[in-house]
């Protein structure tokens, strides 16, 4: 046993026993403890620096697994996908690989995690996506997979996890891993989620992303979080492979008389508080309208106006009956349901029986649900904005918007999404349900200038 | 606890000052209304209380305060699923049985007739359950689907403002940096609670009591907030303390401001009161030794803070010498192995401090490990055995080294 020895605290190092010399530049006199502490992800540097400086020193500081793993599917990897993980390997097992949306991101993760042997910590930016990679971890390893967020709290010598709960629990867990893998690491460098790197004293560190660069410049500080970039691919090589024809369907429904008559006053209100204000009736006006309504009282009236119409609009009877048709005609195929307002798909999935998605669903009956969709159980699922970022749902032929905000960006994810290629090539169907003669029929115009649709 | 949207103050220079509510001004009729809404949901849905809360506030610009106040007034109700089957295990097998039905729709025709109704029946007599318990149970999960069970019945509008008014202050903490209090007495809880949230402490002597610097172990390296909700939770137990100050370093929008408060602030905590005295032998050591007014050495109730860097030790009590002479006793009893260890081993760190520690004769363990001055005493603690103990602990011509810990550095 050494004399001098490193042991994790609360996201931290603390250096017991004698002091080496030199002294490693990464420790900081603590005159709370009286001791030397350092950041937990400098683990790595300091063992390096000792080790070349000839001084002995036990490290205490982990408590990761070695862990015997099989890859059980029998995917061949695409030749970028081995070339990024040897690229990794070669670099010491750290560093950001960066690969274009759907290019398959994700194996190049469980050849990182096969080949590493350690326990892993995978962190996601949604909850969904941390509930595909639980999905995508138990299918490829056949073990149990450990959940932190989403009301699980399962720690497991793999787990997965979203930013937000591994910050939450940076100081807990910091010392349970050997590799920790970054999804969409771009997020990373925020002044909170980078506490994540900076508490875990993990060895192995891989990050994953599209965009690796931040308009902050805040990319920068990845190369010391997790190591620089090791492989890169661009979006041009690849685009034109993943995406299939697709026809764009729009659909009108009325309002009832009795939602006309309701639309018509909120209506009134709001509009007639836009032009007593001169705010703008969409984008910038509606953050500065949020702002008014806390003092305002004639602004928190039209705020609440606009949220009525918006109610009637999605929830429309006539809407409900032209879902009702569409899923008639398209019983035999693959059907997904897309509505912002959770109330409206907890309606659709009591009036049709179809299982829904939504924030409030948690990890392990998203599994089921996927998976039940996957295998032709389900023919149709109904969800709200929580599907974004890349969710694999392949074998989905036909989308129903049902509801949706004006970002384009967020309507091209939905797009791609349904668009992906399967292992069949066929033609997608997406239909968009709009309220006829409502400000819904703007915003869907709006967002048909968007490229996806030239 | 205030979510952070919930959250209202105002910057005044460098001082941030949350607005709370006075318990007597124009917002108690709200609180009474509020608990008043709770009340007449009992038996209702979360989601029912909520429309009602909505209409309450209405388009008032104040709309904050009422959703605070409604917050708050959470904690006192018990809300439960409205069925007691497993909601999701219902739910596979009904969506399950509607896609091998498929399609379920709502107006049936010539070709689709399956409506979910129909599902719904066949599986509710297959469980032998009505089929409006199952319409019930299908989502009794969620949230807003929740049945508002029971309510604190003696809840009053004053009551919960003083909790919203903590709240408010806790909220104004979650983005705390570093922490600052001063404590006169009382501050065992303190130290509970920086221990269970696992903060970092320095102390230093102050005034006639300590001044207590918190933060956590990666603010050596940074100011980072992470420590803040803990010291959100530390606060009720600051609260308790005895003429206490606090100021901590909040960061508001992107700029960094001084948050105070004091006991004048008149916050109220919602902690549950100590026990002043651990066992009734000690309290009764403590009322004898007290009355001894012949005696030159004074007695007080966890006088003192020793700080042994990693943690502290508050001994039961402090003797003061009437030539300034100070000594700490701690009495060990009965506990479980682990806990004896532990506090022999805190005991043995003390350093510049003289301890005497009592432990009763049946106490199994070895106290004799203990360096210092030990009394073994057979039923109670009497202060005929403690008196030499402390002259032992402290002679009169090591007074120098035994005040109390700052003067002997």
């Amino acid at each position: 046993m050494s004399e001098t020895r490193l042991k994790y605290d609360g996201g931290t190092l603390v250096l017991e026993g004698k002091a080496p010399a030199p002294m490693p530049p990464w420790f900081t006199w603590d005159e709370r403890i009286e001791k030397y502490r350092a950041p937990a992800m400098d683990r790595r540097r300091i063992c390096d620096y000792l080790a070349e400086c000839r001084e002995a020193i036990e490290d205490a500081s982990s408590q990761a697994r070695p862990l015997k793993l099989k890859l059980r599917t029998e995917y061949a990897p695409r030749p970028y996908q081995r070339e990024a993980l040897a690229a990794w390997q070669e670099a010491g097992g750290r560093g950001t690989v960066i690969l274009p949306t759907g290019a398959g991101k994700t194996f190049v993760a469980l050849g990182a995690i096969a080949h590493t042997g350690r326990s892993t910590l995978v962190v996601a930016p949604t909850i969904d996506l941390m509930s595909q990679w639980y999905s995508l971890l138990v299918d490829s390893f056949g073990i149990e997979i450990g959940i932190l967020g989403g009301g699980h709290h399962e720690l497991r010598d793999i787990t997965v996890t979203t930013y937000d709960s591994a910050y939450i629990q940076a100081a807990d867990y910091g010392n349970r891993f050997d590799l920790i893998v970054f999804d969409e690491v771009h997020h990373l460098p925020s002044p909170k989620y980078q506490q994540i790197a900076i508490m875990s004293n993990a060895w192995h560190r891989l990050g994953l992303t599209a965009t690796y660069d931040r308009q902050d410049g805040a990319h920068e500080m990845l190369d010391y979080l997790i190591g620089p970039p090791v492989y890169k691919r661009g979006v041009k090589e690849m685009t034109g492979e993943y995406l299939s024809h697709y026809d764009v369907v729009r659909m009108r429904a009325s309002l009832t008389d009795d939602e006309a008559e309701r639309y018509a006053a909120s209506s009134k209100t709001y509009y007639g508080f836009v032009r007593r204000t001169g705010i703008k009736p969409f984008g910038s006006g509606w953050v500065e309208l949020l702002k008014m309504s806390a003092y305002d009282e004639s602004a928190r009236r039209a705020l609440i106006a606009k949220m009525e119409m918006k109610r009637i609009v999605v929830g429309s009877e006539r809407k409900l009956e032209v879902l009702d048709s569409l899923l008639k005609q398209h019983f035999a195929d693959k059907v997904i349901i897309f509505t912002e307002h959770n109330d409206l798909v907890y309606r659709i999935s009591r009036e049709f029986l179809i299982p829904a998605i939504t924030h409030q669903t948690r990890t392990k009956e998203r599994k089921w649900i996927l998976d039940g969709y996957k295998n032709d159980t389900f023919h149709a699922i109904v969800t709200s904005k929580v599907l974004n970022e890349g969710i694999d749902v392949p074998s989905a032929k036909v989308a129903i918007i049902l509801s949706g905000s004006a970002s384009p960006r967020e309507h091209l994810q939905r797009l791609g999404r349904i668009l992906r290629k399967g292992t069949t090539r066929r033609t997608a169907v997406l239909y968009e349900v709009v309220t006829s003669a409502t400000t819904e029929t703007n915003v869907s115009s709006r967002r048909r200038k968007s490229d996806a649709y030239a | 606890m205030l979510t952070l949207d919930l959250l209202r103050y105002r910057v005044q220079g460098d001082a941030v000052i949350p607005i709370y509510l006075d318990p007597r001004g124009k917002y108690l009729a709200v609180a009474d209304q509020i608990a008043d809404a709770f009340r007449s949901c009992v038996g209702g849905t979360v989601a029912e209380l909520d429309e009602i809360l909505d209409g309450m506030s209405g388009s008032a610009p104040d709309y904050k305060v009422y959703r605070g106040l409604a917050k708050m007034m959470h904690d006192y109700a018990i809300t439960e699923p409205p069925s007691d089957l497993d909601s999701q295990e219902l739910r596979k097998a009904v969506f399950e049985a509607a896609a091998r039905a498929r399609p379920i729709v709502r107006r049936p025709d010539m070709l689709f007739q399956r409506t979910a109704s129909e599902v719904l029946d066949s599986i509710a007599s297959q469980r032998g359950i009505t089929p409006a318990k199952l319409e019930l149970s299908l989502y009794a999960d969620l949230k807003e689907s929740q049945i508002v069970r029971k309510l604190d019945e003696s809840v009053t509008g004053v009551q919960l403002i003083d909790r919203y008014n903590t709240a408010l202050a806790q909220a104004m903490l979650y983005r705390a940096t570093r922490m600052i209090v001063d404590v006169g007495d009382s501050y065992r809880t303190v130290f509970k609670y920086i221990k269970l949230a696992r903060l970092m402490h320095s102390i230093r002597p102050y005034g006639s009591g300590y001044r207590i610097d918190i933060d956590g172990p990666l603010s050596l390296f940074s100011n980072v907030e992470r420590y803040g909700i803990a010291m959100a939770k530390l606060l009720p137990a600051v609260l308790k303390c005895g003429d206490w100050r606090l100021a901590a370093k909040v960061n508001v929008a992107d700029e960094q401001k001084l948050f105070r408060l004091s006991a004048r602030t008149g916050l109220k905590s919602h902690y549950r009161d100590e026990p002043v005295f651990d066992s009734a032998p000690e309290e009764a050591f403590f009322s004898k030794f007290a009355r001894n007014t012949k005696s030159k050495w004074r007695i007080e109730r966890e006088g003192s803070i020793l700080d042994l860097k990693e943690t502290v030790l508050i001994p039961d009590f402090v003797f003061t010498h009437k030539d300034g002479r100070v000594v700490h006793l701690e009495i060990v009893g009965f506990w479980t192995p682990e806990y004896l260890a532990k506090k022999l081993d805190k005991l043995s760190r003390v350093r510049d401090a003289a301890v005497v520690v009592a432990a009763p004769e049946s106490l199994n363990c070895s106290v004799e490990q203990f360096a210092g001055t030990v009394i073994r005493y057979k039923s109670r603690l009497l202060t005929k055995d403690v008196l030499p103990a402390l002259d032992a602990a402290a002679p009169p011509e090591r007074r120098a080294r035994t005040r109390r810990r700052k003067s002997s550095e």
